[in-house]
């Protein structure tokens, strides 16, 4: 079996040749399904040199179908020889045969008015409630925790948040367990403070919904007001997360602004804590190795191709992580940057524009998350690992004002 | 007749220091010089006690005694001391050299109207020959006395390929044999490899010194010098009896390495004859273990490279 | 049955090519269990299995076995109590010795070595029954060196020889792992039949997740001369070979962990 593709506008045309059996099922399974991970949903086929077609064959069609049913795609197969024909109309379905190819529908063509100028694939969302950002610092680094450090925070839909947290439990305070967690449309993800075990998570589920003990976090209520999908960069590289936020800043006037990522990983750098700060004893910051016992490094770039959920707040124009400074952001991208991943197993995204509430539900819903990690930028001369950077996706956001500086 | 006697005599006695070397050459695989001089020390000694009236049986079993001595500590230096193998039996070389030296009080003692060993079988065959002191043997003149040396020496010799035989056949000399093929195993079979290199050299060395000492006997004298080279003429002999009857039993071995010692000697005693140049010997001795050793590799690659040369034909 | 508290052992010290190939490893080993030792190349589990048999003696620490310090034995005296086959196939037996001569040798390991024929006809017999047992056809070539055999039958009969008298501890030093993919699975199958059979003590080093997974019912694995994680039990029987493989990154993150990494973090994550 031999496939060529060639893009044709919004569709890709595949021409198949050979006989489609068993043996070569896996074969033409696998690359449809990284067409449509590249971000090709509208597809023909063009079945004039199918000689043969099996059940083995219908299935993994059928796979394909039912992969562009979730995105929103389309499969037709045209120029089919008689026997195909049979096949497909014997089996029930007859309905991906056509003799002239359908266009495809221009995705953003019933879309609201592109008043203000945007980008390509950027889309101005309706906004009712605006994006406020509540910070809360109570413990600072490296403290011995008290109770008084610990707010109950909790995350119903339309709330983003990252910090350190706990489950709400009766432990004794001391037995609490803070580590990293996100919080994006009403739902939990939080990594359990040890290097073995996989992040945990509560779903907004009926009434239900889920709440934290935090000893810091960034707590964001409101709406996005923008989305803006992106691919690789022209010359194929992918896209770095400082990149992708500043093309942000450049679409919206603001200097913070509060986001959500969802997207295929390129490669992500990170930490997260493996012990909780509940075991400090010494007020003081560890250093050198014994920060071992307290955070684990990814010390590479991991979870490639795999599916990230990211949530972040960004400023331009000073240090998001010390409010009371004036300083302005250190990383060398001229960004100060705080952000949480959750990471998925991959699924595809649909093109075009798509609901942040709706996509993360689908995430959430679907394989448990296998890691959360602090993204950290590696700016170390020499050996470092650079920044995290993804592939494809898509980066919700909203401009936030700076909070006062607390005293 | 009596100088083929008398190689087949002097090849018999040899042979003991060949078996000797077989124990430390080709059992444990231990390159060990102190043969030189533990050659001279049985002679040494035994000499020294004949001359001042003690029995010939009793000297020679002192000099046996003394030549294990002397190899356990080339054992020791090597596995206590952790010495190289060659420096030890160096060492211990040198030493024995001032200590035969002490033990003779000169360089040379000859040994000329005393007892030795070949006393009994030569008393025996005289009253056999109603003392007749020369035997017609196929028509050739034979010195009594030869014959009964000669007789006695073959004797001994197959006495101690025998028990040598039977001994390395045992559970004991299994492990000592293994102790040459594979230490690691034979530790992990819980013995003490380090003993049985001890008791190896102690063996063979001994066996080497028994041979000094019944050579002294023969020749009638002792002489400081006695020793240099043995090391390379054992070695010679062993390689000889390998490639006359291989090595595929311990018996054959043991039988080869007595085969190899008299043909050796047989060929040296041949070459003296025709007019080799005694001084000369040690190098033509040393050339032919060159050869022996260098023959087999080199007839490898000759052979790779005429199959070679074929196979582009 | 095995206790081994707080054992070192340092190669080259003070030299540039210090070794720390063992630190302050603490392990025990209970009667009739059988447990993997897993780790990257030069961990230290050879060493580890060499400072049990004897091969040196540790620069701290000490070993028992059944309450026993034998700390100080010689590697030969501890052949009493430990049966050892190595990674190479060419180590656990006398190449030029005959296949008889050396398991004869076997039949006494530890014992002493009486002036009587080795090889007799009674013994002979014996080895054959048993070695037919490999079934490879070995027991009409008893007379051969072993020097002829393939590193496969050549590890089958360490095997056997290393168990012939039971001994309290057996040592594996991945004695898979210089044999083909036939040889290796046939010989790990034996592995298991004897240990089950006999009912041995066993430590096996392995590089193979199948194996460790498989064979034995504890798991150790060590990085840099340490014990890092130990499945026993309950552990064990749910560990499965991506849990391992997660370990190893795990523990090869922590070693990318050095002083700039901390450095970094210190000005981003907090
Ligand atoms: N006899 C020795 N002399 C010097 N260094 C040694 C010796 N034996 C081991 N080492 C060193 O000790 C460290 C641990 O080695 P060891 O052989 O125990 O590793 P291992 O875990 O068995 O590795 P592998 O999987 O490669 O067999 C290595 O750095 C090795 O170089
Ligand atoms: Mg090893």
């Amino acid at each position: 079996m031999e496939l060529i593709a060639i893009k044709k506008g919004k569709i890709l045309h595949v021409q198949a040749v050979g006989r489609l059996d068993a043996s070569w099922s896996d074969y033409f399974t696998d690359t449809f399904l990284g067409y449509i991970r590249n971000g090709d949903h509208q597809l023909v086929i063009n079945a004039a040199e199918i000689h043969f077609l099996s059940s083995a064959g219908i299935r993994s069609l059928v796979r394909i179908h039912k992969e562009l049913m979730k995105l929103k795609g389309r499969l037709q197969i045209i120029n089919a020889n008689e026997f195909v024909i049979s096949t497909l109309q014997m089996t029930g379905f007859g309905m991906w045969l056509t003799t002239s190819v359908i266009q495809a529908d221009d995705e953003s063509s019933h879309e609201i008015d592109k008043a203000e100028k945007l980008p390509e694939n950027c889309y101005a969302l309706p906004v009712t409630k605006p994006m406020t950002l509540k910070k809360n610092e109570n413990w600072v680094p490296w403290k011995k925790i008290d109770p008084e450090h610990i707010t109950h925070l909790h995350f119903p839909s339309g709330t983003f948040g990252l910090g350190i947290g706990s489950p709400v439990s009766t432990e004794a305070f001391e037995n609490l367990l803070f580590g990293d967690y996100l919080a994006v449309c009403g739902n939990v993800v939080y990594q359990r403070p040890e290097e073995k075990s996989k992040p945990d998570y509560l779903l907004k589920l009926e009434n239900f919904v889920p709440d934290l003990y935090a000893i810091q976090s960034l707590y964001a209520e409101g709406e996005m007001s923008h989305l803006l999908r992106f691919t690789p960069n022209e010359d194929g590289t992918p896209v770095r997360l400082s990149g992708l936020v500043k093309q942000t800043f450049s679409v919206i006037s603001a200097s913070q602004i509060v986001f959500v990522i969802l997207a295929e990983i390129d490669g992500l750098v990170g930490a997260h804590l493996i012990q909780s700060p509940t075991k400090i004893e010494e007020s003081e910051l560890p250093t050198g190795l014994k920060m071992r016992d307290w955070l684990s490094f990814s010390g590479e770039r991991i979870h490639a191709k795999e599916q990230a959920l990211v949530v972040g707040i960004a400023s331009n124009s000073f240090n998001i992580n010390d409010s009371t400074s004036n300083q302005s952001p250190s990383s060398m991208s001229g960004l100060s940057l705080h952000a949480h991943t959750a990471v998925f197993p991959y699924q595809p995204l649909q093109n075009g524009q798509i609901n942040l509430e709706e996509q993360v539900q689908k995430f959430l819903n679907g394989p448990p998350p296998k890691a959360l990690l602090h993204l950290i930028e590696d700016n170390r001369p020499g050996n470092g690992l650079g920044e995290s950077s993804f592939i494809r996706g898509a980066i919700w956001f909203a401009p936030v004002k700076p909070e006062e500086a607390k005293q | 007749m009596n100088l083929i006697i008398g190689a087949f005599t002097i090849g018999l006695i040899l042979s003991l220091l060949s078996l000797g070397m077989l124990i430390s050459f080709r059992m444990i695989k231990f390159t060990d010089i102190t043969v030189d001089g533990s050659l001279t020390l049985g002679a040494a000694l035994t000499a020294v006690l004949i001359s001042s009236g003690w029995s010939p049986w009793v000297a020679t079993f002192l000099a046996f005694i003394a030549g294990m001595a002397a190899g356990s500590i080339t054992g020791v230096l090597y596995t206590k001391f952790k010495i190289q193998e060659i420096l030890a039996g160096i060492l211990m070389m040198t030493a024995l050299y001032s200590v035969n030296l002490r033990i003779m009080g000169r360089s040379n003692i000859p040994l000329l109207d005393t007892k030795t060993v070949s006393e009994i079988p030569e008393k025996l065959l005289l009253d056999f020959t109603d003392g007749n002191k020369n035997l017609l043997f196929f028509g050739w003149q034979v010195s009594l006395i030869d014959l009964a040396v000669f007789i006695s020496s073959l004797i001994l010799c197959a006495l101690i390929g025998w028990l040598l035989n039977k001994f390395l056949l045992t559970h004991f000399g299994t492990v000592l044999r293994a102790t040459g093929n594979n230490v690691q195993m034979v530790r992990a079979q819980g013995v003490n490899n380090n003993k049985m290199i001890i008791f190896s050299l102690a063996l063979s060395n001994g066996l080497v010194a028994l041979s000094g000492a019944l050579l002294a006997q023969y020749q009638g004298f002792a002489d400081v010098q006695m020793g240099i080279g043995m090391m390379v003429w054992g070695l010679a002999s062993i390689i000889i009896g390998e490639a006359l009857v291989g090595k595929t039993t311990i018996g054959i071995a043991i039988a080869g390495t007595i085969l190899g010692t008299i043909l050796f000697r047989l060929l040296i005693a041949i070459a003296l004859r025709w007019g080799l140049n005694p001084n000369d010997l040690k190098l033509v001795t040393a050339l032919f273990v060159f050869a022996a050793l260098v023959a087999p590799q080199w007839f490898k690659s000759l052979h790779k490279k005429l199959s070679k040369n074929s196979h582009h034909a | 049955m095995l206790e081994i508290s707080g054992i070192s052992k340092t190669f080259f010290p003070q030299t540039v090519n210090e070794v720390k190939a063992l630190r302050q490893v603490d392990l025990r080993i209970e009667e009739g269990s059988f447990t993997a030792i897993i780790g990257t190349n030069g961990s230290g589990k050879s060493t580890l299995l060499n400072a049990i048999a004897g091969t040196f003696i540790p620069d701290d620490g000490i070993i028992r076995v059944d309450g026993k310090n034998i700390t100080e034995w010689s590697e030969y005296k501890r052949a009493q109590l430990i049966g050892r086959v190595f990674q190479n196939p060419f180590a656990g037996t006398a190449a030029d010795m005959s296949i008889a001569e050396n398991i004869v040798m076997a039949m006494r390991r530890g014992q002493s070595r009486p002036l009587t024929r080795a090889v007799t006809q009674k013994a002979k017999s014996e080895i054959a029954d048993r070695v037919r047992m490999l079934n490879m056809g070995l027991e009409d070539r008893l007379d051969n060196a072993i020097g002829t055999l393939s590193g496969g039958q050549r590890q089958a009969l360490t095997l056997l020889m290393a168990t012939w008298l039971k001994p309290k501890l057996l040592l594996l030093d991945e004695h898979t792992a210089a044999l083909d993919p036939k040889s290796a699975a046939k010989v790990a199958e034996l592995t298991k039949q004897i240990i089950e059979s006999e009912r041995l003590t066993a430590m096996m080093v392995t590089h193979s997740m199948q194996q460790a997974v498989d064979l034995p019912d504890r798991i150790v694995m060590m990085h840099r001369g340490q014990i890092v994680e130990d499945y026993q039990k309950e552990n064990k029987k749910r560990v499965r070979i991506p849990d391992l493989l997660d370990t190893f990154d795990r523990v090869q993150k922590r070693e990318l962990f050095d002083e700039t990494v901390a450095a970094l973090l210190t000005e981003q994550y907090f």
